[in-house]
């Protein structure tokens, strides 16, 4: 590893190798002896002392109070509204998914609706121009 | 070979409603939760609501995790991260007071009060950052995760993870630097 990429990872991570990508660890390790590395991990151990200075815990109270909280409103959720939900919201969804899939399948493969007004008129309107073709179609044999 | 102990398994058997399996979950990860929502928030109580409510979170939709996509640490401290910082743009960034370092028992007065002032130092030149800086710091050094499992809670790039990284690194090195000179020291 040469020092621009040694730099790079050491001011990102820090001092300890084993923080940096797995996949760098390696060549970082071999290159590590370097003078000019150990000035730059040295220089990267300085912040990483400040961060050291940060490190607490959570009192273990508090931890204990937290888990028993969530167990409480859990027990407070609607009894069985969970398995309920399982059960009943997947297939529900699906059906209602299927039944628009098919509104919007049956929409598009067939013609305009017609209201009952239009389909009497049209049916009238077929009805007479037979009439009358073989009404002329009678004249033509008479004369 | 898959433990039966292992994270994600768990995880299955909390989406199957196993709340004992959710138990151990929090047993393991609760503290630390806490700790990385105050870190955000700079609360307390803050930090308590925020991890309790990821662990509902975690419950309500155990369902939709993908252990393929992601581990279970990642996608908890995802929910918590988010949870966060909803929060601290509805209410501002308190100065963490709770969060103080317990002074080791077998230090005399002088290593406690130098070990406080460290502490305090720090906490400023981490206060100080920019947001997505100090959660980067905050995932790597003080809860020790990977760039890659931080980069997946922030959703970003691993190189731009490593940025936030260098960058808020200096800002801290630079904002003691200063402060040290400040004091004469």
């Amino acid at each position: 590893m040469n020092k621009k990429t040694f730099r790079h990872y050491a001011e990102a991570y820090g001092a300890q190798i084993e923080r940096w990508p797995t996949q760098v660890q390696a060549d970082a390790l071999q290159s590590r002896e370097a003078p000019w590395a150990r000035e730059i991990l040295a220089e990267a151990a300085g912040t990483d002392a400040l961060f050291g200075a940060l490190a607490s815990e959570v009192a273990p109270g508090r931890v204990g109070a937290s888990i028993a909280a969530v167990g409480a409103r859990i027990s407070a959720e609607p009894r069985g509204w969970r398995q309920l939900w399982r059960r009943l919201a997947l297939p529900s969804a699906g059906v209602a998914t299927a039944g628009l899939l098919g509104v919007f399948v049956a929409v598009v493969t067939t013609g305009p609706v017609l209201s009952d007004g239009e389909a009497m008129s049209q049916l009238f309107a077929l009805t007479l121009s037979l009439s009358d073709s073989a009404f002329m179609t009678g004249l033509g044999d008479l004369s | 070979m898959v433990g039966d102990d292992e994270d994600e398994t768990l995880m299955g058997r909390v989406a199957r409603g196993d709340q004992q399996a959710l138990r151990r979950l929090m047993d393991r990860h609760m503290a630390r939760t806490i700790r990385l929502a105050e870190r955000i928030t700079g609360n307390s109580l803050d930090g308590d609501e925020i991890a309790q409510e990821a662990f509902m979170r975690v419950w309500r939709h155990a369902g939709s995790f993908d252990r393929q996509r992601a581990r279970f640490t990642t996608w908890l401290y995802r929910i918590a991260v988010n949870l966060a910082l909803d929060r601290k743009r509805r209410r501002p960034m308190l100065p963490i007071e709770t969060a103080v370092a317990v002074p080791d028992g077998s230090m005399s007065a002088d290593e406690a009060l130098i070990a406080r002032e460290k502490h305090r130092l720090a906490e400023a030149a981490l206060a100080q950052l920019p947001e997505r800086q100090r959660i980067a710091i905050a995932l790597v050094y003080l809860e020790g995760l990977s760039g890659k499992e931080g980069a997946a809670i922030l959703n970003v790039s691993e190189k731009s993870f490593e940025s936030l990284l260098s960058r808020g690194r200096a800002a801290c090195r630079q904002f003691t630097a200063a402060a040290l000179a400040a004091q004469g020291g």
